[in-house]
């Protein structure tokens, strides 16, 4: 016997990855959203620091705007910046 | 008698005139003797005029010149009774008791007993009155022989002839048999019926009586026959037309009817327009209905019988006992009637039908009765008509006043009698009426018109739960009907009683029921959301169509109930609004506001069974899901439009997480296209040949939604040279097969790309998918996580949907599979035989799923369940022929057929949770506390554990009702994990 397979409609879930639950900031669930949005996944991204802690993007620029001229990350108390910058 | 009224009246007569007595005495005596034997004359020849003497013209004379008028006017009254008495009355009564030995010896046979009512009744009546007339006369003799020239002698007339018809009556009341009701309720009957039949022929024969107004008659009757389909209906109907033929003979002036009649028929119609505003201006003439029409229809005998009955009945005093005659006759034919044409039938209006049958028989028939009760004098007319309901007086001039202010009363009374008999009829069938609602519409309307005029609502409200009760709240009936039926209800209680008070307290018991029950928001949401005439649920298709209607019609109502709206109206609106206020009706739950009662609508209602939108909105989600999970393709418009009106009635924030698993779907969708086109750019990149249409044909899979396998074969097959991209032909199979580790192409593989928070928990499974189909999900994973880093995919294995073909060396087929099933039966493909431990565990699910899941498999004709001989494990071998089949598994024939079903949706499990089972899985959580408390407590009562759980629990904080506590108790009894006994509960000692 063979088993043509024609069509497999799989179901997955998507995660950020952040190795953790939650934003540091709002205390939302990464895979969720900040208060702000109504939508998860594009519409409120994660933003990683170069100290590898991550936030809502919406979150964290609410942060670092208040906290200028030195922002740090509200988890270890670095200076923050964008990873990758 | 006599020498004691002569020595009376010698006492008398001894003070003034002594000289005079013997003459006196002679005179008395003379006339005592002349009285009885022109009494006994007059009895013996009724017809003859009493016979005046000299003799006793002159004793009386003598009689009355000493004073002694009112003696001997007494004397002779009483001698008129005794000798009306002994040979009358007797004579009456002997001959109609003939009656109860007939009724017994034909008991069975009616019509002879009717035959002889209807020969006897008349004859020994009128003989009864004509000897009743001859004693008048008399009297009227003696009186006018006594008070001759004085000035008062007709007022004196009068009141002997009145004193005589009382006693007269008295003494034919007092003696009357028992029968005697009996025998005129039956000759009416049979009169009344004849009547009626005669107004039937009548009826359907084209009408020729009329003098005038043919053409129009037949117009009218002809367009009613279109719709008259049964006999009485039509009958009823025509007689409409026979009405307005009437009309048209009235208003001739040729009738004998005085000059006036215009005038009568004028106050007749104000009367009517005060009284019956809805009833047409055909009737408006019925209460003058005349002799002549009514001879028309039934004879000038019939009219001729029924008259005479009714004067002589009336002559000798028996108005009253007559009038309850023929009224129980009539109540009965229109009970009858209404009887008859209503029974079990729904579908056409039948009040007005009724109305002009009162109006073409019975009315009609009174009229002749109350002509002939005519003429009295105003005094009499209140005899006439002892029972007035209406409070209408009529200052009575001439025989057609009366009789028309008698119609005019009886036709209240009998419009009352249908309401009340069509009310209480509905009102027992209002269950039926209910379930064929909207065919059984004008029958609705008609209890309306019936409830309106008596009042019968709680007797409706009564008779409704009990039927209810009885025949929709039980353990037999699906929560589907129920609820239909309760749609139904809401319904046509609306358009009856438009306060809703009656609706209010007939649905607290369905609603009271269904709150005990656990599919119930199951039910509702399906009802809401079900696609058209769709799928399985094809009987409630169109019901579920009608909610879905009314959702899309009854918009934010109930964001509105709690805004007072009262103030946004300006000035002359709210004292419009004012004006308009009517109190609630009596019977209404004070408690409620009538706002409150006319805004709900139908969802409202249904909502409101659970008193709070958050449970049904919960469900709603858990069914959105699961609906969702099992699409293949991503075509949620439906969905969507649902969930927008869902939106506008519970409110966006409630539905939002219905909005994103939503917008998750359409998401996919797009990845899904993204991921597809990069595949066809990189092969193209790659320089392989890959067709322009194959590669145009992949985003617009995508694009037009999910396009089918075998289209997508059909296009690659008719370009051989493309290799890679096909989805599997037979060609690419063999190949595949030759490799061994064979590899399936991305296109067979599309997601569902989840937000899992916003997602209903689901049911946590491991499958491990066969290592092509692994393989190929991590292609797919890594492509997504290409396109959106950096999130990464995790996969639900055990969720989506396959759609395979198997093919065997004799045949194929195609299957609509979940994933698991699809991974059993892949393990075939290269291993015949497996038992069932082993094929678990390489599934990687625990053998008792994996047997029930299989079933699909064996059920299918694919596989054979056996059993090892040695370790009794379960062995599955794959069917690889029909032969082999047929000869193994008993002929499970394999379905081929294009249609493919999806398969095993009754096993499977959904693949959400249940909110049963995320109640579960709440309560879990306290299963620690309990059992430590019992620990530390030995034994504790119920309301105990439930007081410490509210103390102690407050993350997440106990927020049970004691009733689920005690059923989570219970399963911990059950799972032998705690007992309980003597109301306590205690920890089960190992």
């Amino acid at each position: 016997m063979k088993v043509k397979i024609l069509q497999w409609h799989a179901v997955a879930s998507w995660t950020w990855d952040a190795h953790d639950d939650a934003c540091g900031i709002c205390r939302m669930a990464f895979d969720g959203c900040c208060p702000d949005c109504k939508m998860p996944g594009d519409d409120c991204p994660l933003m990683w620091g170069a100290c590898n802690h991550a936030f809502h993007l919406h979150c964290i620029l609410k942060w670092v705007n208040s906290q200028s001229p030195r922002p740090q990350c509200p988890m270890c108390r670095r200076d923050w910046k964008f990873r990758g910058d | 008698m006599g020498e004691n009224l002569a020595m009376a009246m010698a006492d008398s007569a001894a003070s003034s005139a002594f000289a005079n007595l013997s003459a006196v005495t002679q005179a008395w005596q003379l006339y005592v003797l002349r009285a009885s034997a022109m009494l006994r004359l007059g009895s013996s020849q009724p017809s003859s005029p009493p016979v005046v003497d000299t003799e006793f013209d002159a004793s009386v004379r003598v009689l009355c010149e000493q004073g002694l008028a009112s003696l001997v006017v007494s004397y002779f009254l009483d001698a008129l009774e005794k000798a009306f008495k002994q040979h009358e009355v007797a004579n009456l009564w002997q001959q109609l008791d003939e009656y109860s030995r007939l009724k017994e010896d034909d008991a069975d046979d009616p019509g002879k007993l009717n035959e002889w009512v209807q020969y006897t009744l008349p004859k020994v009546l009128s003989e009864i009155s004509s000897a009743k007339l001859a004693q008048e006369e008399s009297l009227r003799m003696l009186t006018r022989l006594i008070y001759h020239g004085t000035a008062g002698q007709a007022v004196e007339v009068e009141r002997f002839l009145s004193q005589y018809h009382t006693a007269v009556s008295a003494l034919l009341l007092t003696s009357a048999p028992q029968h005697f009701p009996e025998i005129l309720n039956l000759f009416f009957k049979v009169r009344l019926e004849q009547f009626s039949k005669a107004v039937r022929q009548r009826n359907r024969k084209p009408p020729s009586g009329g003098p005038s107004g043919d053409s129009e008659d037949d117009a009218s009757e002809g367009s009613e026959n279109n719709n008259g389909e049964d006999d009485e209906m039509e009958s009823m109907r025509s007689s409409h037309c026979t009405s307005a033929d009437d009309m048209e003979i009235n208003e001739n002036p040729s009738e004998n009817r005085e000059t006036k009649q215009v005038d009568d028929t004028d106050e007749a119609r104000d009367m009517e327009g005060v009284d019956f505003v809805a009833v047409s201006h055909l009737k408006l003439n019925a209460g003058a209905a005349t002799m002549q029409e009514v001879a028309a229809v039934a004879g000038e005998e019939w009219v001729g019988g029924v008259s005479s009955v009714i004067c002589n009945l009336r002559h000798i005093g028996f108005a009253a006992l007559s009038e309850e005659g023929y009224a129980s006759a009539i109540y009965s034919l229109l009970k009858a009637k209404i009887h008859a044409i209503t029974n079990k039938r729904y579908e056409k209006p039948v009040l007005a039908s009724v109305r002009s049958w009162i109006e073409a028989v019975p009315l009609r028939f009174l009229s002749i009765i109350l002509a002939s009760s005519g003429p009295p004098s105003s005094k009499s007319s209140s005899l006439t008509f002892p029972s007035p309901l209406a409070s209408i007086s009529i200052p009575s001039t001439g025989v057609d006043e009366i009789v028309k202010e008698g119609v005019v009363r009886w036709r209240l009374r009998l419009h009352f009698f249908a309401y009340e008999t069509l009310g209480d009829m509905r009102i027992n069938e209002l269950f039926d009426i209910i379930v064929d609602y909207p065919e059984s519409l004008p029958a609705i309307e008609d209890l309306r018109q019936c409830l309106t005029n008596t009042r019968h609502h709680a007797k409706l409200v009564d008779s409704f739960r009990t039927a209810l009760r009885q025949r929709l709240l039980t353990a037999g009936a699906a929560t589907t009907d129920i609820l239909l039926q309760y749609v139904s209800t809401i319904k046509a209680l609306r358009t009856m009683d438009p306060t809703g008070v009656v609706l209010e307290a007939v649905g607290e018991p369905i609603k009271e029921y269904l709150r005990g029950r656990k599919d119930t928001i199951r039910c509702i949401v399906t009802m809401l959301t079900d696609d058209t005439g769709g799928g399985g649920m094809a009987g409630l298709g169109g019901v579920g169509e009608s909610l879905f209607e009314e959702l899309s019609r009854g918009v934010s109502s109930l964001e509105n109930v709690d805004s007072d709206d009262d103030a946004e109206l300006d000035g002359d609106e709210a004292w419009a609004a004012a004006e308009r206020w009517e109190p609630d009706p009596i019977e209404a739950d004070p408690s409620r506001t009538s706002k409150s009662r006319r805004l709900m609508d139908i969802i409202s209602m249904l909502v409101g069974i659970y008193g709070s939108k958050e449970l049904f909105v919960n469900e709603y989600r858990v069914m959105l899901a699961e609906k969702l999970l099992n699409k293949s393709d991503y075509d949620t418009d439906r969905d969507i439009r649902t969930l927008e009106l869902l939106k506008l009635r519970f409110g966006e924030n409630n539905m939002h997480g219905c909005e994103i698993m939503l917008k998750d779907l359409a998401d996919s969708k797009r990845i899904n296209t993204n991921i597809k086109a990069a595949v066809a750019a990189e092969l193209s990149q790659h320089g392989l040949a890959v067709p322009a249409t194959s590669s145009d044909s992949v985003p617009l899979a995508g694009d037009a939604g999910y396009r089918t396998p075998t289209a997508t074969v059909g296009l690659v097959d008719s370009h051989s040279q493309a290799t890679f991209m096909q989805t599997p032909g037979s060609q690419t199979g063999d190949i595949a097969s030759a490799d061994g580790d064979r590899k399936l192409p991305l296109d067979v593989l599309e997601a569902t790309i989840i937000s899992s928070l916003f997602w209903p928990p689901f049911q946590a499974e491991t499958l491990k998918v066969p290592a092509v189909v692994e393989g190929l999900l991590e292609e797919y994973a890594q492509r997504f996580h290409t396109i959106k880093a950096p999130r990464k995919l995790q996969w639900r294995k055990n969720l989506g949907t396959v759609k395979l073909e198997l093919q065997f060396e004799d045949r194929s087929a195609q299957f609509v599979v979940s994933p698991m099933h699809a991974a059993i039966i892949m393990h075939f493909e290269n291993q015949t035989r497996w038992t069932a431990t082993e094929l678990a565990e390489a599934v990687g699910v625990p053998v008792i799923t994996l047997r029930r899941r299989i079933m699909l498999w064996v059920n299918q004709g694919v596989l054979v369940e056996s059993h090892t001989v040695k370790d009794g494990d379960t062995v599955y071998n794959i069917v690889e022929t029909m032969g082999d089949a047929g000869a193994r598994a008993g002929g499970g024939a394999p379905s081929t057929d294009a249609a493919l079903p999806l398969l095993g949706d009754e096993e499977r499990e959904s693949a959400v949770a249940s909110m049963e089972d995320q109640w579960q899985q709440e309560m879990n959580v306290y299963e620690s506390y309990v059992i430590g408390m019992l620990t530390n407590f030995d034994s504790l009562p119920l309301d105990r554990i439930h007081n410490m759980l509210k103390m102690f629990v407050s993350d997440p904080p106990y927020d049970k009702t004691l009733q689920q506590l005690q059923g989570f108790l219970g399963r911990l009894v059950g799972e032998e994990k705690l007992e309980f006994r003597e109301g306590v509960y205690r920890r089960r000692q190992m």
